[in-house]
């Protein structure tokens, strides 16, 4: 038989199979077949292999997803449910009560305090905060060699375009915003009043080891203009429609209030000053999230993301301990205490994700 | 939301089959499901009916499915013994029995074996071919089916199809020291 002829023919052994030949083309590897013994031999082999793996036992779903999923897919309902009732309403930052559950997306560098005693003030240093954002307010893409801090930016197409432009914090006059600055361990920057939003540094106290770091909250909020009227001052605007709240204590995710995907940006860097603070991603099924609508959606991403960053996080064994690697893969956050004189700040970028490294030892 | 239950109850199993076939382990494919039905049921009305509804759905299931397997791929190389490493066995619920007389025990532990080797087989090959086999051989798609759910041309089902099975032909030779 002719050798190519028979490679022909095996090629479409399996389709011959399958039934899935067109009416010539099963004739002439009928035809084939009656007179090639080899072919025919392959033939009657991948039919046996078909039926083998055809007889492969049905797998049994568990006898409880059914009712996971139906308890998804409800608790999912109210949600919307009750979010579009609150629109209803005059606005008002809806807090949940149960804070245990919540989670608090990492994504800006640097802490912003709202009362806070006169930081040691430090030459200035470069890269100069006006750096971060282009001329439209928008935000650059992060240099790593710059040490920039970018905030997140909604995925909503068009939102930013069709948004304000970001606008600086309500001023915290007690508040110095200090920038960090990369490993040439040159001294903190100052930041002024009129920085970029999306630039923040952390406050120091007297002690540069001792300050404590401050939880945030970003949301997202669909109607600005209400945003606006509330008279918290503990909400920011930091980009179009992205509100920040800090809190001291604990992380409030008003549900209500948020609508779209938050896509913050996974950055890295070094702080040379060496703070070190806690990732604080938390990915689970806990229904109170900031939205739960977005943390189910960004949550695969986050977590294609954070197993990025964890494998960065491999080059930085020399910092964590093995413990604490283990513990951040197995529970996808980690307060990483002070091993070191040193103290590091460490941001992971990726095309989607923020995780910013920080270290507060009142977070444990 | 009955309607829905509905339509959970019709189609949980063959989709927690594809996943757990794809993805190797019981507990990750229960999440693809829960996941492809909260993601139905957001997406529910830019079903457009251009294909068939199951075609949709199963379509959500294998990309899911593929995401999750990168996960697990990315999970396992950077720990030496990983945590999340997928069951080989039989899905956890086989436990060991003592070694019986009774011919069916025997035959079915020795059909388990053979199941185990070629469901190894099947795990052993790259996730692009191994989605056509499970699609095809085990869910029993057409190969246009396969085509739209995919997203690839009829003759990339059948080439990877043909190249699967050779596949798991030439390592059932391999461990059973047959074809």
């Amino acid at each position: 038989m002719d050798s190519m002829e028979c490679n022909d023919i095996k090629d479409k052994l399996s389709a011959h199979i399958d039934r899935e030949l067109s009416r010539e083309e099963k004739a002439r590897v009928d035809e084939h077949l009656k007179h090639c013994p080899r072919c025919r031999s392959m033939h009657e082999e991948l039919k046996q292999t078909v039926t083998r793996i055809k007889d492969l036992e049905e797998a049994e779903p568990p006898a409880w997803l059914e009712h996971k999923i139906m308890a998804k897919v409800r608790a999912e309902a109210e949600q919307k449910k009750g979010f579009l009732q609150s629109l209803l309403y005059p606005l008002h930052v809806k807090v949940p009560l149960q804070a245990a559950a919540t989670v608090a997306l990492c994504i800006v560098a640097f802490l912003l305090f709202k009362k806070i005693e006169p930081e040691m003030k430090h030459p200035a240093l470069a890269p100069e905060t006006s750096d971060v954002l282009n001329d439209k307010g928008d935000e650059k893409p992060a240099d790593s060699a710059s040490e920039q801090y970018a905030v997140p930016r909604s995925s909503e197409p068009g939102r930013a375009a069709t948004a304000d432009k970001p606008t600086v914090p309500k001023a915290i006059p007690d508040t110095e915003l200090l920038m960090n600055k990369a490993k040439t361990g040159a001294p903190m920057s100052e930041m002024s009043e009129k920085a970029p939003p999306s630039l923040y540094g952390y406050a120091k106290k007297r002690d540069r080891y001792d300050a404590p770091g401050i939880k945030i909250t970003l949301f997202y909020v669909e109607d600005q203009a209400e945003m606006k009227q509330q008279d918290d001052s503990s909400l920011h605007e930091i980009a179009p429609g992205v509100m920040f709240k800090s809190e001291s204590e604990r992380v409030v995710t008003p549900k209500a209030t948020f609508t779209g995907i938050l896509r913050p940006q996974l950055m890295r860097t070094l702080d040379g000053t060496g703070y070190v603070y806690s990732v604080m991603i938390r990915i689970d099924d806990s229904e109170y999230y900031l939205a739960d609508r977005v943390h189910e959606e960004v949550r695969n991403e986050l977590r294609e993301e954070l197993d990025s960053f964890l494998e960065t996080l491999h080059e930085w064994t020399h910092i964590l301990s093995d413990e604490e690697v283990n513990t951040l893969r197995q529970e996808r956050m980690l307060t990483i205490g002070v091993k070191e004189p040193r103290q590091i700040l460490r941001r992971f970028h990726s095309e989607d994700v923020t995780i910013t490294v920080i270290w507060n030892e009142e977070w444990n | 939301m009955e309607a829905f239950e509905s339509i959970v109850r019709k189609y949980q199993k063959e989709m927690f089959n594809i996943a757990y076939r794809m993805t190797g382990d019981d507990n990750e494919a229960a999440e693809v499901v829960q996941d492809t039905f909260l993601s139905v049921y957001r997406n529910i009305k830019g079903f457009k009916g251009r294909s068939k509804f199951s075609t949709w759905l199963f379509t959500i299931v294998m990309n899911l499915s593929r995401n999750k397997i990168k996960q697990l791929q990315r999970r396992r190389q950077r720990e030496h013994c990983s945590i999340d490493d997928p069951v080989e066995t039989d899905r956890g619920q086989f436990t060991a029995e003592p070694v019986s007389d009774n011919p069916s025990v025997q035959e079915r532990l020795e059909q388990h074996e053979r199941d185990q080797k070629i469901w190894e087989c099947i795990r052993a090959l790259e996730h692009e071919f191994r989605e056509v086999v499970v699609l095809r051989d085990i869910q029993g798609f057409s190969y246009e089916e396969i085509s739209n759910m995919l997203n690839i041309a009829l003759g990339t089902v059948r080439s990877r199809l043909h190249r699967a099975r050779l596949s798991v032909k030439e390592c059932l030779k391999k461990l059973i020291g047959d074809g």
